[in-house]
């Protein structure tokens, strides 16, 4: 049992509007920004943090993807052949979650907050990948039946882009890492899945972002349901966070677009790095700020 | 497809919500954990509604892995139809290790 008053419900609500506007904007939220808020501000526990925040995760996922597979972006095949190793580690993830003891999880959080927050500063290089060929007319984007390639319409440029995936058991590797981590933080694991995709697989940058938007809800499921089985999951904790993300996500979705992210950007990673050393120290029993 | 998903995330949130409603007019004051084996079964009427909601949610990615499966199948992609039945095999095991 948590105690819960009225003014953290509506906190709640508003962190969730919070997380799930900046997700939708910039592409980073959700997880990497609940978490941490839940454990140093509300004062969750960390596991609780962790299964709270992979819900929401489902719920950006499935609210993003009703949109991105509709504009033919998202390539569902490339999506399922990772998540066969995603699955298997955002299971074990969740399974050792439980085992680790909740201080320990909250340092391996600040580790690799700081790691996300370093690669948002300095290396945002981005791959493009593909066979481009002009078209006048947008077309729908297409997968093809039994590979890892497909097509998609490039707005910006005016045509299609085919592509083909390759290197699927590296990428599987580090999907592997993607999905252990999430089920172990509860972050969505977009920041290691869409370099592997990109860099990696030679995935065009839009349709690794779709993808591994649609991936990360799945990913997220298989370790949600290890928290749900021991008692980490409270609905009057969920629901408000749950429904400030999906509103959230839609204002941002509307927003977003036009703003410049590079300023925004740089002012997330320096929170992030100030929030990842206090979630560190948490890991050897050093409370600060709360 | 889509609006298979966003019925389901439509029905998710107004059970989250109508439960966290009935919950604070109830006058809740903590926050109970619920199990998957009893989530619908135990605790309070606001929190059994909630957890209806919450259920829906984390089964939606299943039903969207679930119906890939259907669909290659039809599309005759044998390859890629196996590729999502293990995918599904792994959150069944990742269900089943909740119930424990």
């Amino acid at each position: 049992m948590v105690p819960v008053s009225l003014p953290t419900i509506a906190y709640l609500v508003v962190a969730g509007l919070g997380a799930g506007w900046l997700g939708a904007w910039i592409g980073i939220g959700g997880g990497t920004v609940l978490v941490p808020a839940f454990v140093l501000a509300f004062g969750f526990d960390p596991k609780v943090a962790v299964a709270t925040s992979l819900l929401t995760v489902i719920a950006t996922s499935t609210a993003a993807g009703s949109v991105y597979v509709g504009r033919g972006l998202s390539n569902t095949r490339i999506a399922m052949a990772l998540e066969i190793a995603t699955t298997i580690g955002g299971m074990a993830g969740g399974l050792l979650a439980i085992v680790i003891p909740s201080h320990v999880l909250a340092g391996i959080f600040g580790v690799v907050m700081a790691v996300t927050a370093l690669s948002m500063l300095r290396w945002s290089t981005v791959k493009e990948s593909g066979h481009f060929e002009p078209s006048e007319t947008p077309v729908e984007g297409s997968e093809q039946r039994g590979e890892l390639a497909g097509t998609y319409y490039d707005e910006l440029r005016r045509g299609l882009v085919h592509y083909r995936a390759v290197r699927i058991y590296a990428g599987s590797a580090i999907a592997l890492l993607a999905g252990a981590v999430s089920g172990l933080l509860g972050v969505g694991g977009g920041f290691l899945k869409v370099p592997a995709m990109n860099l990696g697989m030679n995935v065009p940058i839009k349709v690794a972002v779709a993808t591994s938007n649609f991936m990360i809800g799945v990913t997220a499921a298989a370790s949600v349901f290890v928290y749900f089985g021991r008692g980490y999951v409270h609905p009057l904790l969920v629901a408000p966070v749950a429904l400030g993300v999906v509103g959230g996500a839609l204002v941002g979705t509307i927003h977003s677009g036009r703003a410049s992210h590079a300023l925004l950007k740089r002012v997330i990673a320096g929170v992030l790095i100030i929030v990842a050393v206090q979630m560190g120290l948490r890991a050897f029993g050093v409370n600060i700020g709360r | 497809m889509q609006w298979v998903l966003r019925a389901g995330l439509a029905i998710s949130c107004v059970l989250l919500a109508v439960g966290l409603v009935m919950a604070l007019v109830s006058g809740e004051h903590a926050a109970a954990a619920i199990k998957l084996h009893s989530a619908l079964s135990a605790g309070t009427l606001p929190d059994r509604v909630m957890a209806l909601g919450l259920v829906l949610l984390a089964m939606t990615p299943v039903v969207r892995v679930l119906s890939l499966v259907v669909i290659w199948m039809l599309e005759r992609d044998r390859k890629f139809a196996m590729v999502a039945l293990v995918v599904v095999v792994v959150l069944a095991a990742a269900i089943a290790s909740g119930h424990g």
